[in-house]
């Protein structure tokens, strides 16, 4: 059987993949020695996140190739912005965030360059892309959550209810999904073209690792 | 802004052929015409929506329009399949139908404000596209006519649902809020959707088989 170009996609961006497994933010939650007051930053600026991450969701609708995958993301457009924004108000209470916080809250320069990233991959990259862009999100989530709930769980249960949440087979299953969809539309594009959707993917994959880098230094707008 | 449009707005939502599928005397082969082709139209008009989602100020004004989006691709899609079903039509991944140059035109129109447009603008486009069908399909219900035929029946409900209604309140308020020097661009978009609305309905009116207008006679 032939590799799967998300196979490929994932080889090509290994270092900083295996960078973000290794990340202290990380390392932090799975041992529990993570100062909450970084913990807490990444809070406030994933709520954020998860709006223009809806807007992307969103423009991928917009622009699918066919009625089955526009349902799909319009589904997860929705669930984003109902769902699990609403999830992370309670859970930001529990770090006693209050909503009015969350709203208040404005975006970090990391926060801000990557949401600028995808919506503008969205809006005038082509739709491959585009999924390129997307699916670090989902699968290094996933794939981060999963291997912390392998090891030894951290005492502090906020700690551990944000390893189950992502290391959830649900969310196994969002990233499958988006998987597929990427090696289903990548699927016999030219190598300009592949280029583009490698660039984007391992470019996603960096921001990704650069979003547990802001949130350990509680990184601020300079002036 | 409806008021300056109320005319168009009336023939819209008073159309003989909304009048027909009211009184249950539209000919079957008429609205399986009109059935096709709306189904082809709802694929640029959720296209549009999400446009919208992703143009929106904030996730506030994001929701309600996602909402509507997950109805246009859910319970409005099997109702499509249902009625295609119904009709003896095969659906519509085997039949592949070709959009009519009505249709295409207005798909194009409103993709176009998608795509390209405020979203104010993306508001206005909505606004007429469901503003009128819940107007009319609430009128047909207040006015107490109940087509024999329960597919139309069904066509009629679906839009006279007060989620609908919802939508197009939100819709209204965004508009309203929009800057006065943005109003002659809206207004813009608001008289060409309706002018595309109007040209739809027209393309399904039977033209051979004379409808009792109002009918209930």
């Amino acid at each position: 059987m032939a590799e799967r170009l998300t196979d490929k996609l994932r080889a090509a961006a290994s270092a900083v993949w295996d960078a973000q497994a290794e990340h202290p933010f990380i390392r932090g939650i799975g041992d529990g020695s993570l100062d909450v007051e970084r913990f807490k930053h990444w809070v406030r600026q994933d709520y954020l996140f998860l709006t223009d991450y809806a807007r992307m969701l969103s423009l991928a609708a917009a622009r699918a190739p066919d009625l089955d995958a526009m349902t799909r993301l319009a589904e997860l457009a929705h669930a984003t912005l109902t769902t699990e924004m609403s999830l992370h108000r309670a859970y930001a209470e529990e770090f006693g965030i209050s909503a009015e916080e969350l709203e208040r809250e404005r975006p970090a320069p990391t926060c801000r360059a990557y949401t600028d990233f995808l919506v503008r991959t969205a809006a005038t990259g082509s739709f491959p892309e585009l999924v390129g862009a997307l699916l670090p999100c989902m699968w290094g989530f996933s794939d981060v959550a999963q291997a912390l709930k392998r090891g030894a769980q951290p005492a502090d249960g906020r700690y551990r209810a944000w390893i189950d949440m992502y290391a959830s087979p649900e969310f196994a299953a969002l990233a499958g999904w988006c998987r597929e969809l990427l090696d289903r539309v990548g699927a016999g594009l030219p190598p300009s073209e592949l280029r583009a959707v490698e660039d984007a993917f391992v470019t996603s994959c960096r921001y990704e690792y650069l979003f547990w880098e802001m949130a350990w230094k509680r990184e601020a707008w300079p002036v | 802004m409806l008021a300056e449009h109320r005319e168009a707005w009336e023939r819209v939502v008073r159309h003989p052929f909304v009048l027909g599928l009211g009184a249950g005397t539209l000919p079957r082969p008429a609205f399986a015409a009109y059935m096709a082709q709306d189904y082809l139209f709802v694929d640029a008009l959720a296209r549009t929506v999400a446009y919208g989602i992703a143009k929106a100020p904030s996730a506030a004004e994001a929701r309600p329009l996602a909402a509507f989006l997950q109805t246009l691709l859910g319970a409005e899609d099997d109702l499509f399949g249902r009625v295609f079903d119904e009709l003896g039509m095969p659906p519509p991944a085997e039949r592949r139908p070709e959009p009519l140059p009505v249709t295409a035109r207005f798909g194009r129109f409103v993709e176009g404000v998608g795509r390209r447009g405020t979203f104010e603008e993306i508001a206005t486009a909505l606004y007429v596209t469901e503003g009128t069908y819940a107007d009319w399909a609430s009128r047909l219900v207040a006015e107490g006519r109940r087509p024999d035929d329960a597919l139309y029946q069904s066509w009629i409900d679906i839009h006279a649902d007060p989620a609908l209604a919802e939508l197009v309140a939100h819709l209204g308020l965004w508009i309203d809020a929009a800057p006065a020097e943005r109003e002659p661009a809206l207004s813009n978009v608001f008289r060409r959707a309706l002018r595309h609305e109007a040209a739809f309905w027209n393309a399904f009116v039977p033209t051979r088989t004379k409808m009792r207008e109002g009918g209930h006679g």
